[in-house]
């Protein structure tokens, strides 16, 4: 039955309310007294920008270690059910509730910060789109290493590359290959908006709809290659 | 006619550390088999049922498997915060069952194997034995033509497991093909239709637990357990040796309850003290033994 799976990551997210609890509360607990802190705009913008991809990443990533170590994924797939419907809907429910356990800190961050409310549409859209992103690395990271160990280092190494390559820790020479991968990148949307909200925002940024069109393509991949990956992450049961 | 469900033909598996685990398995199952997979642990069995549920590969021969299988594995994993009703009913919507059939279903296999009144507990609280009871329940709920059992007897009470024969003759019954792998030789002799002996990943012998048991030289054993290590010498004529430990040994003969006085004898001039002495049938277990030169573990009961 189409949906299974998201209803049951749902169901198993709300049932355990004091991981639910805390996924609230750490990220207003560390990310509060930065933004509100007198560092730079564009540091503070940063480290946002750094939490929520690793958010979405690691919080992809190691429950899926975790099924394909436990044989959950394995009992999917002997199921029927099929990778691609597993993957696909298991990491579009995940983003959501990443999305939805950002929102408290999101709407503290932008009283914090005083942006105008006006961007707050923005915000939400722009972390619904790194999210994603960050939550598609997860599962190529899943599919890759054996342990959890190994999940934490990839996680970490291909969510900074990418932040680096979405134009997070610097800015490119203009004309630059960089800028074209910066405007394309699903996580330079989220770095822009919270640059604007706090202060040191540019005129110049490109359009969010390149990096939606980017993710469009990424899931277009993931959908593709999910059968692939799906067996991968199961077999580290039987390695 | 009975149909066939299953083809195994020349199979062998190595890992990739090169270790053949498998070499040479033939057999087939046709509807209402129950096919047992009889050895210790590391014979091969486990893997020659992930070979059948396609989670492996074979290194060469050839699997046919008319549908895919529901599979019950050693450790079947579970939503663990999750109640069993849910756990159920996720398996069974995974599998495409509409709700409402679901619901039905479940609550039959729930009330089967005793866990309606636990059926809203999260699995996370449940000992072994449930979770056995329950990866069971959703094996067979699951209502494939083919089901794969790994030791399913593992974990199980007496109550249990009495169940799980009644459940099996009642599926084999309505056509349900079982392949199930064990170290528990009496469950195996109750149940299964065939019997493969495997020992070091190859077929040591098979058959009917019947013609197996009954193409044993030995009509009768001798139990003998010692308070001191037992005589080394050879036991009387006509008496054999099955096998000896530290705390006893066995002898086979076609009539051994008529012998015991001269085994008393033999036991009383070799000084060596005598705690019980059992007189019984053999059964598949010495089958094992006769054809491997080894012994089959004791089966633990959990719950």
């Amino acid at each position: 039955m189409t949906g299974t799976i998201w209803r049951l990551t749902w169901q198993i997210a709300l049932r355990r309310r004091r991981l639910l609890t805390w996924n609230v509360l750490v990220p207003v607990l560390l990310l509060v007294p930065v933004v509100a802190s007198g560092a730079a705009a564009a540091h503070r913008a940063v480290v946002v920008a750094v939490f929520v991809v690793f958010f979405g990443a690691y919080g992809s990533c190691i429950p899926l270690i975790r099924d394909g170590m436990s044989g959950w994924a394995e009992k999917v797939l002997l199921t029927g059910y099929g990778g691609r419907r597993w993957l696909i809907e298991r990491t579009l429910a995940s983003t959501a509730i990443d999305w939805m356990q950002l929102l408290p800190v999101n709407l503290v961050l932008v009283v914090l910060s005083d942006a105008p409310v006006g961007l707050l549409p923005a915000i939400l859209g722009a972390t619904a789109l790194a999210l994603l992103f960050a939550n598609l690395l997860g599962v190529a990271v899943a599919a890759l290493v054996r342990a959890l160990g190994e999940a934490a280092l990839g996680c970490a190494v291909l969510s900074l590359f990418a932040l680096h390559a979405a134009g997070v820790f610097r800015t490119p020479t203009p004309g630059s290959w960089w800028v074209v991968l910066e405007t394309w990148n699903p996580l330079r949307p989220l770095h822009d908006v919270w640059l604007d909200a706090l202060g040191a925002g540019s005129a110049a940024t490109p359009s969010p709809l390149f990096a939606a069109a980017a993710l469009a393509a990424l899931l277009g991949a993931l959908a593709a290659a999910a059968p692939w990956l799906a067996d991968r992450i199961a077999r580290s049961a039987a390695d | 006619m009975s149909e066939r469900r299953v083809r195994v033909d020349g199979l062998s598996f190595r890992y990739r550390s090169d270790r053949k685990v498998l070499d040479g398995i033939d057999f087939e199952a046709y509807s209402g088999d129950v096919v047992g997979l009889l050895g210790r642990n590391g014979s091969g069995k486990t893997t020659l049922l992930r070979l059948l549920a396609g989670l492996l590969r074979p290194t060469s021969g050839t699997i046919e498997i008319e549908d895919a299988p529901a599979v019950v594995s050693d450790g079947t994993p579970f939503l663990e915060p999750l109640s069993a009703r849910d756990n159920l009913l996720a398996t069974l919507a995974l599998r495409g069952m509409d709700a409402e059939e679901a619901r039905f279903t479940a609550d039959f296999y729930m009330r089967c194997y005793r866990l309606s009144d636990d059926a809203d507990r999260p699995v996370e609280e449940f000992s072994l034995g449930m979770r056995r009871r329950l990866a069971l329940a959703e094996g067979f709920a699951a209502n494939q033509q083919l089901i794969l059992l790994d030791e399913p007897t593992l974990g199980l009470d007496p109550a249990g497991r009495d169940r799980l024969i009644a459940m099996l003759s009642e599926h084999s019954g309505d056509g349900l093909t079982v392949v199930l792998a064990t170290n528990d030789a009496g469950f195996a002799q109750q149940v299964c239709d065939q019997v493969l002996l495997l020992n070091d990943g190859r077929v040591a012998a098979r058959g009917t637990p019947a013609t197996m048991i009954a193409a044993l030289e030995a009509r009768t054993l001798l139990e003998i357990v010692t308070a001191a290590p037992p005589p080394s010498a050879a036991p009387p004529d006509g008496l054999t040796l099955v096998v000896r430990s530290v705390a006893g040994l066995t002898l086979a003969a076609r009539d051994a309850s008529r012998r015991l006085p001269e085994v008393w004898a033999w036991l009383e001039a070799a000084a060596c003290p005598v705690r019980e002495i059992r007189v019984r049938e053999p059964g598949l277990a010495d089958v094992f033994l006769a054809h491997t030169g080894v012994e089959l573990p004791t089966v633990p009961e959990v719950d």
